[in-house]
């Protein structure tokens, strides 16, 4: 895979192994600081789904949100990819407040910054593997002439370049979660946010999508997946517990 | 299901505050003609049901244009009769008994005098037979062959001016009249019962037992009382009443030009008893234009309305479906949102969706609508009236109420949140 547009930290250094325990001298900057964040879904009755967390997310390392099934996981990862607004508590996406942004500037910035990849693909199932790969372009107002080309290039990144113009229904879930990221970098966004992205798979399949994404945290760019699987957590450079909505 | 996420957006949004656009990066705008590809796309990935919702509309609007196309050409057709019949009819009644000069049947000359009026095609003097007259093929024959019949005395021109068409032999002429000759035209039905094919004088018919020839057959016009299974005589007939029949005042068809009835019906009494005109009755046929419109006014309200509620079925059928396909995309929707349209480009895309399928509609229904008014004018041999306005505003019409209909779906599926994406099982 290449990223012709690299990245500020590009060429420092970057080995996963090394992990969390590289030292906060080689620690990059954070792309994402959460600080005292918590979520209230209003009732009746209202459900404390997150409450007071605090983290940050790096460029360059691969973080895992783990934690047993309604502990608050989703809620989580809505808040970090600005799908929905956190109750109370400041989160920076790029040194940049978004507590305060208008919904306009939140569906901007989210727009630009971040990928996503779901565990149920969300593959439009009317439109191609290029087209489905494009939308990112399409939303951000991208022109059309540098579509098709991008979109190709990421198909073609996650082992694809055959299967531009078939519907994703035709394709494995395997397949079909490769096309899902590509979608999620085709905008070469700097965090890619991950919801159970191999739930739906098989053990050959899963791998070879972590491959992907550690492929990408190699190009410095952060990843966040949330995972039941310990194989996933454990290619983690960083692993956060949620537990009744508190992280650890 | 969309209500409680609703909620839970307007409370996201009243938390997000004051607006902090400025420090904020513009946000992304789908363009209006990637809109529309999208919602090209979204149509043709989706034809079988993209078909479905279409034939909704061409059938309400193809019924639309039919009902208002041949009520068009039924009223046309109407009032082409109107038209050719009636509005160019006035007929002068004589008085009963004699008055100031005035007989009740005048002689000859006095359709003379109408035809030289300016708007006057032709006119002749009809005298109906007051008694039930015996017409029989004998002589002496005590079977009355045309029990319904009449016998009109008539000056030559009088049938065409009454809108009779010889099919067989000849019209009499004044002559005839002039030389006092009995002979007699007969209509279609009265020569099917008396069994008269109408060939060179070769017929004879008995009325009260006085011999007549027929000189030929004449076609009624229809719904025409008088002449339907009459027995015409030359005008002497009246005068001299050869056969006892007691014939009534006399009548003066007078055919004129179109619209030139109610000048004709004011001058005809003057030409005819310059002396006392108020003595003749002038019947005018009624306004044609105001006949026009009292027929078509009371059909079209009764098809409009019917046009209405076939269109709106149609509109129905077009929101339901795009109804329901909001619904089934809502995993599509939320990934749009999360991908960065805005709410207004998945409420503008859901629009243009059912704008389209109402445009592709309208023109299936309006080519379907102008080939069932056509088929049925056809059928029934009238004249196709559509108004050429009609055919364009179809399409259009089809656009709109697509567009309508598709406004609710629309702004239901700019309610679908970014973060249903992250729901299990979406
Ligand atoms: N939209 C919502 N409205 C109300 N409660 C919700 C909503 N989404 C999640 N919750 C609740 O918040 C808690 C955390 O949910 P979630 O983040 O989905 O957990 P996880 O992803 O770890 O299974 C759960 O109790 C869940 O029922
Ligand atoms: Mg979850």
């Amino acid at each position: 895979m290449t990223d012709p547009a690299g990245g500020p930290a590009a060429g420092r250094a970057v080995d996963p192994a090394a992990g969390p325990a590289g030292g906060p001298a080689l620690d990059p900057a954070p792309v994402i600081e959460m600080a005292g964040i918590a979520k209230t879904y209003p009732g009746p009755p209202p459900v404390h789904a997150l409450t007071d967390v605090t983290l940050d997310i790096r460029p360059g390392r691969l973080a895992a949100i783990v934690g047993p099934s309604g502990s608050g996981k989703s809620t989580l990862l809505s808040v970090l990819g600005l799908l929905d607004v956190p109750t109370r508590g400041r989160y920076l996406l790029q040194g940049r407040d978004t507590t305060d942004l208008s919904e306009r500037a939140r569906t901007a910035l989210r727009a630009s910054t971040l990928g996503f990849v779901f565990q149920a693909f969300h593959l439009v199932p009317h439109l191609t593997c290029v087209q489905n790969v494009a939308l990112p372009l399409v939303h951000l107002g991208v022109p059309r002439a540098r579509r098709r080309p991008q979109a190709v290039a990421a198909l073609e990144s996650v082992g694809l370049g055959h299967r531009l113009d078939v519907r994703p229904t035709t394709l494995s879930g395997g397949e079909r979660q490769r096309v899902a990221v590509a979608r999620a970098i085709v905008h070469r966004p700097a965090v890619v946010l991950c919801d159970e992205p191999t739930g739906n798979l098989d053990t050959a399949n899963s791998a070879r999508v972590m491959d992907l994404l550690t492929g990408l945290v190699a190009q410095d760019r952060a990843v966040v997946v949330v995972t039941h699987e310990p194989e996933v957590a454990a290619r983690a450079d960083r692993v956060f517990k949620v537990v009744d909505g508190r992280v650890s | 299901m969309f209500r409680s996420r609703r909620t839970r957006e307007r409370s996201a949004d009243v938390e997000a505050g004051p607006d902090a656009e400025g420090t904020a990066p513009a946000a992304p705008r789908t363009s209006a003609a990637d809109l529309l590809v999208q919602a090209f796309l979204a149509l043709f990935g989706r034809r079988f049901r993209t078909l479905l919702t279409m034939v909704g509309i061409s059938v309400g609007l193809a019924a639309a244009l039919a009902t208002l196309g041949i009520t068009a050409s039924a009223a046309g057709a109407v009032s082409d009769q109107f038209d050719a019949l009636k509005a160019t009819r006035v007929t002068v009644k004589y008085p009963s008994e004699p008055v100031a000069g005035v007989r009740p049947r005048p002689d000859g000359g006095d359709a003379q005098r109408v035809r030289g009026l300016n708007g006057v095609r032709t006119a002749g003097l009809v005298s109906k037979a007051g008694e039930q007259p015996v017409v029989s093929r004998l002589a002496s024959g005590g079977s009355n062959d045309l029990p319904e019949g009449t016998v009109l005395a008539a000056q030559p021109d009088a049938l065409p001016a009454m809108s009779a068409e010889l099919t067989q032999g000849r019209w009499f002429d004044t002559g005839h009249d002039a030389r006092r000759e009995r002979v007699a035209l007969i209509d279609t039905a009265a020569a099917s019962r008396l069994t008269v094919d109408g060939g060179a004088g070769n017929s004879v018919i008995h009325v009260n037992g006085v011999a007549f020839s027929v000189l030929g057959v004449f076609r009624a016009p229809t719904g025409d009382t008088d002449l339907t299974g009459s027995v015409v005589v030359p005008y002497w007939a009246a005068l001299q009443d050869p056969a006892g029949l007691g014939f009534a005042p006399a009548e003066m068809i007078i055919r004129t030009d179109l619209g030139a009835a109610d000048q004709i019906g004011a001058e005809a009494p003057f030409a005819l008893a310059p002396g006392a005109p108020d003595k003749l009755v002038a019947l005018v046929p009624p306004d044609p234009r105001s006949l026009r419109q009292g027929v078509e006014s009371q059909t079209r309200a009764l098809f409009l309305g019917l046009a209405a509620v076939s269109l709106g079925v149609g509109a129905l059928g077009v929101s339901n479906t795009a109804y329901v396909s909001v619904l089934e995309r809502r995993s599509e929707i939320g990934l749009r949102r999360a991908l960065g349209a805005s709410r207004r480009a998945v409420a503008g895309q859901f629009c243009i969706e059912s704008g389209l399928v109402g445009l592709a509609g309208g023109v299936v229904g309006t080519v379907l609508g102008i080939q069932i008014t056509a088929v049925t004018c056809l059928a029934k041999n009238w004249l196709v009236v559509l108004d050429p306005v009609l055919t364009t505003a179809g399409p259009l019409v089809g656009l709109v109420v697509g567009l309508a209909a598709g406004l609710y779906p629309a702004l239901a599926a700019a309610r679908i949140l970014p973060a249903e994406t992250l729901r299990a099982g979406v």
